[in-house]
């Protein structure tokens, strides 16, 4: 297992990419995309494989007829086939201030995360659409495809920049006006937003195909180890609190911590998302390799 | 309440000082973290859910106020007791013997420490009765006792150490006698409440303590257990001194009368003192200075011969180098002089061999009287100094004159009549007293025809005797005093010998009251007794350095008495017959000394030896009895920072 690694190293190294060519994310609904692809579509189409029959309407190609059926019941049905498509991944990272701070840096903890499931969604024939937003979405660059196009993901991920503030809600809102139809949305964040998440999360809702959450936090938010009396300082609004660290502030953190969690646990579970906790001490190849692929969402 | 040092409230100045590091203190460190977000929230679950630890936060400072101000309050030094504000009597001795005119090494003098002590003291008993007795060579009483501690301490500081000896013994009984004069009765026991039978009634109680100010420097005392405490201060630190302790003259048997001085230097201490020895006669140094290094403890006799037959005043000077811890006693001074006629009365029938011996006498003048009716008892005294009675006396001798009895008895002592001894054989004499001194009374062993042996009765000694009683006797009582001889000279071989006008002369010299001419002197305080003479109206005594001059009450008989001063030195009496139209001062010189090795031995002794009675430390005896109460408040600061140490940990 590899570390976050060093800033000067790329972000993804040639061992793992080797290993991306084997694995595909696996997505617990049928998604369309606009090519054929290599993925199941609701819309019955051209493969061979058979779905289902329904009735001759005029107008229907006569070479789709099932002449043994009309043989027994002397009805016209229609055969209709499986139709394969291409399937669209859409990686929404989230490029806000309070991503680029903790310890081990969350910035590029989830750049190492972003990078990983794109080149496996991109190993296995998925479109890839990537969307960076911070206090708004930032401008979209296109979609890539094919094997061809992981190192262009991974360049793309390690020139950007984290910009200030966050704002979770008009940033995916405006995701979702321009979303591809039935995509698997993968949103990695650490919902620092003092508006709350709850409408954030219902725009990438999974009722429109499949979406899944990688709630990032750093290991100082998960077990915060100061000492004595500081002046703790928002990276982002630069707003601060005064705490004298005692035993009770901590254990009143954790609480906080805990029922912040939940939250985002019932949430995901309202708007139907897959959410997957993880901080940054936990090295993305770990993640992506073990954690995915524990909630069966790598195969 | 009350506080021994309420100046260290001062230091309450602190509690501002802490505040100010306690708001120094919370000057925050700034950390950037990702959001504050879950911060804020856990902030207002913590108020929510422990609302007094804003509460504790504060209590830090207020358990760090209250310990600062708890430890100063310890400095403060509070005290607690009834006892303070009891009727309790305080006596507090203060020694101003010659040793506290001692140097200290920071160049004062040791009495002022303990003129500071006293001060304390008297601070300390404020809200008690108190009393102040110095001792030197007398003890008395300065102050009556009084609550007011402003007569206290306008008498302290009125003190002056003396140059006298230390009458401790003397001021602890006049302390002893007060404290036993201010005995406190218990309360009576309530009417209504029934009385236990085994209930102790209890005695009365001296509610009294002694303070005694010294360094130690005291002779012990022997009169018994002290029914009080006693709190000893002690004061001083040096002990290296040396002094003159003996200075003694006598005239060389010889016609010029050359002196015989001796001198006797001792170090006190511990270390070796170098200095040198000078002896002056009438100002001029007599022979050349002598050096000496005199190691610890060692005493140094030196013997000088000097001549000349008259009046001379002799000092005796030691020098040390660097000086030492006691200047008083590096000196000292004595006067020799011509001793002066002595007027002498012969009282009795025609004598030759008696008359022989007093015509051979120098500085006698004898005048015949036949009759024993010529003597006026109310004025014989004024005219003569000794009487000579032979064979014959009054029933009543007059007060005043010295009286040498021969072949007579006073019937005043002895109003028996005494049987008549043959031959009496000597068994002793006193060869140690003045009018013995240098006869020898070998020619009246067993060759007196006879005599009337004295016994001895009240008022009498003996000195000479054979076993039926004293054949040369003193007698002494009510102002008259005498020598008597028990048998008539006349009937011994006893006149025809030396050994006879030895006997006259001595024993007119010592009942004139004349020595040998050699003044030896007093000490301090002491008494300075001249038998002026009759006629005397007026006398004055002058002090050694001549600054003052006082009158001298006469006595009857001409008997001039006053107590010597501080100052060390040669006084000097001098008195005139005023009535008589005299114009000429008569002058006699008395050396006063120190010369006490008790006094030249400065160095402190912690513990005065009190016979069995038990003594303490101030500061020990102090703590009992007033109750200080700073220990327990720096224990409760040091609980309260205890438990300010563990809140601010277990945040």
């Amino acid at each position: 297992m590899s570390e976050s690694g060093d800033v000067s190293e790329p972000l993804l190294d040639e061992d793992f990419l080797a290993r991306c060519s084997r694995l595909a994310l696996i997505s617990r609904s049928v998604v369309r995309g606009k090519l054929h692809g290599e993925k199941r579509s609701r819309r019955r189409g051209m493969s061979t494989e058979f779905a289902d029959h329904r009735n001759y309407v005029s107008g229907d190609d006569l070479r789709h007829l099932d002449w043994n059926i009309y043989g027994r019941l002397e009805k016209l049905f229609i055969k209709l086939f499986e139709e394969e498509e291409e399937r669209n991944v859409v990686l929404l990272l989230d490029a806000s201030g309070s991503m680029n701070c903790g310890e081990p840096n969350k910035w590029r903890h989830a750049r190492q995360v972003t990078a990983a499931i794109g080149a496996i969604a991109l190993a296995s024939g998925d479109r890839v659409h990537l969307r960076v937003f911070d206090q708004e979405l930032r401008p979209t660059s296109g979609s890539l495809r094919g094997t061809r196009s992981i190192l262009r993901l991974i360049q793309v991920l390690d020139e950007l920049e984290p910009g200030e503030q966050t704002a979770l809600f008009p940033s995916l809102r405006a995701h979702g006006a321009s979303a591809p139809p039935r995509a698997l949305q993968i949103l990695i964040s650490d919902l620092m937003d003092p508006d709350g998440i709850d409408e954030a999360l219902r725009q990438i809702s999974g009722s429109r195909g499949e979406s899944w959450l990688i709630h990032l936090l750093s290991k100082t938010e998960q077990d915060p180890q100061h000492n004595g009396d500081l002046r703790l300082r928002d990276i982002e609004d630069g707003s601060y609190v005064d705490v004298s660290f005692t035993s009770a502030v901590f254990e009143a953190y954790q609480r906080v911590l805990a029922s912040f969690r939940e939250d985002v646990r019932k949430a995901c579970a309202r708007y139907r998302i897959q959410p997957v906790e993880v901080t940054s001490d936990i090295p993305f190849d770990q993640v992506v390799l073990e954690m995915l692929r524990h909630r069966r969402l790598l195969g | 309440m009350s506080w021994i040092a309420p100046t260290m409230f001062w230091l309450l100045l602190l509690v501002p000082a802490v505040l100010l590091l306690w708001f120094l203190k919370i000057r925050r460190t700034e950390t950037v973290v990702a959001s504050t977000i879950l911060w804020k929230r856990a902030l207002q679950d913590e108020r929510v859910r422990s609302p007094f630890q804003r509460l504790i936060r504060n209590l830090l400072l207020l358990l760090q106020l209250l310990a600062v101000i708890l430890a100063v309050i310890a400095l403060a030094r509070p005290e607690f007791g009834s006892m303070r504000y009891s009727s309790r009597l305080n006596l507090i001795l203060l020694d101003t013997s010659a040793s506290m005119n001692s140097i200290e090494s920071d160049g004062r003098k040791r009495f002022e420490e303990a003129r500071s002590k006293a001060l304390q003291i008297i601070d300390d008993i404020s809200g008690e009765r108190g009393i102040l007795i110095r001792f030197a060579t007398r003890a008395e009483a300065l102050t009556p006792v009084t609550s007011r501690m402003d007569l206290l301490i306008d008498a302290v500081r009125r003190q002056e150490a003396s140059s006298g000896l230390t009458a401790f013994p003397e001021a602890l009984e006049l302390a002893l006698s007060i404290a036993k004069q201010d005995v406190v009765v218990p309360a009576a026991v309530e009417e209504n409440v029934p009385v236990d039978d085994e209930e102790e009634i209890l005695p009365p109680q001296i509610d009294a303590r002694i303070f005694i100010i010294t360094d130690g420097a005291v002779p012990r005392w022997d009169g018994g257990p002290i029914p009080v405490p006693v709190i000893v201060e002690s004061v001083g630190e040096v002990s290296s001194n040396s002094g003159i302790v003996a200075l003694a003259a006598r005239r060389e048997f010889s016609d010029e009368g050359d002196l015989r001085v001796v001198v006797e230097i001792r170090n006190s201490g511990d270390e070796a003192i170098s200095g040198e020895l000078e002896l002056l006669l009438d100002g001029e140094i007599a022979l050349a200075s002598q050096q000496r290094t005199l190691e610890g403890g060692e005493r140094w006799t030196r013997s000088f011969a000097l001549e000349g037959a008259g009046s001379h005043r002799l000092e005796a000077r030691w020098i040390p180098e660097g000086g030492d811890g006691l200047a008083l006693d590096d000196r000292a001074w004595l006067v020799a002089s011509a001793p002066r006629s002595i007027q002498v009365a012969r009282v009795g029938a025609k004598n030759v061999l008696l008359d022989d011996a007093l015509a051979v006498l120098p500085s006698v003048e004898v005048t015949q009287i036949e009759d024993v009716d010529q003597i006026d008892p109310e004025t014989v005294g004024d005219e003569f100094d000794v009487i000579v009675w032979d064979r014959v006396v009054p029933d009543r001798l007059p007060a005043g004159p010295g009286h040498l009895v021969i072949g007579a008895r006073p019937k005043r002592f002895w109003p028996e009549e005494v049987p008549v001894v043959q031959q009496p054989l000597l068994v002793g004499w006193r060869r140690d007293d003045p009018a013995l001194r240098y006869s020898e009374l070998g020619p009246i062993d067993g060759t007196v025809i006879e005599a009337r042996p004295l016994p001895l009765v009240p008022g009498t000694t003996s000195l000479a005797e054979c076993r039926e009683g004293a054949l040369i006797a003193r007698f002494s009582a009510q102002g008259v005093r005498g020598i008597v001889v028990a048998f008539d000279v006349l009937d011994s071989p006893w006149p025809l010998t030396p050994s006879f006008p030895f006997f006259i002369d001595g024993a007119l010299r010592d009942l004139a009251r004349i020595g040998g001419g050699i003044e030896t002197g007093i000490r301090s305080g002491d008494l300075i007794e001249v038998v002026a003479g009759a006629g005397v109206t007026e006398a004055r005594l002058t002090s050694p350095s001549q600054d003052t001059e006082i009158d001298v009450p006469v006595l009857p008989g001409g008997i001039l008495r006053i107590t010597a001063g501080d100052e060390l030195g040669i006084y000097e009496m001098k008195w005139r017959a005023g009535d008589r139209g005299e114009e000429m001062w008569q002058k006699r010189s008395i050396p006063v000394n120190l010369l006490s090795s008790s006094e030249s031995s400065i160095e402190p002794r912690p513990a005065i030896g009190l016979a069995g009675s038990e003594t303490h430390q101030r500061d020990l005896a102090w703590n009992q009895t007033r109750r200080e109460l700073w220990s327990w408040f720096l224990i409760a600061a040091l609980f309260l920072m205890l438990a300010e140490w563990i809140v601010f940990h277990r945040r």
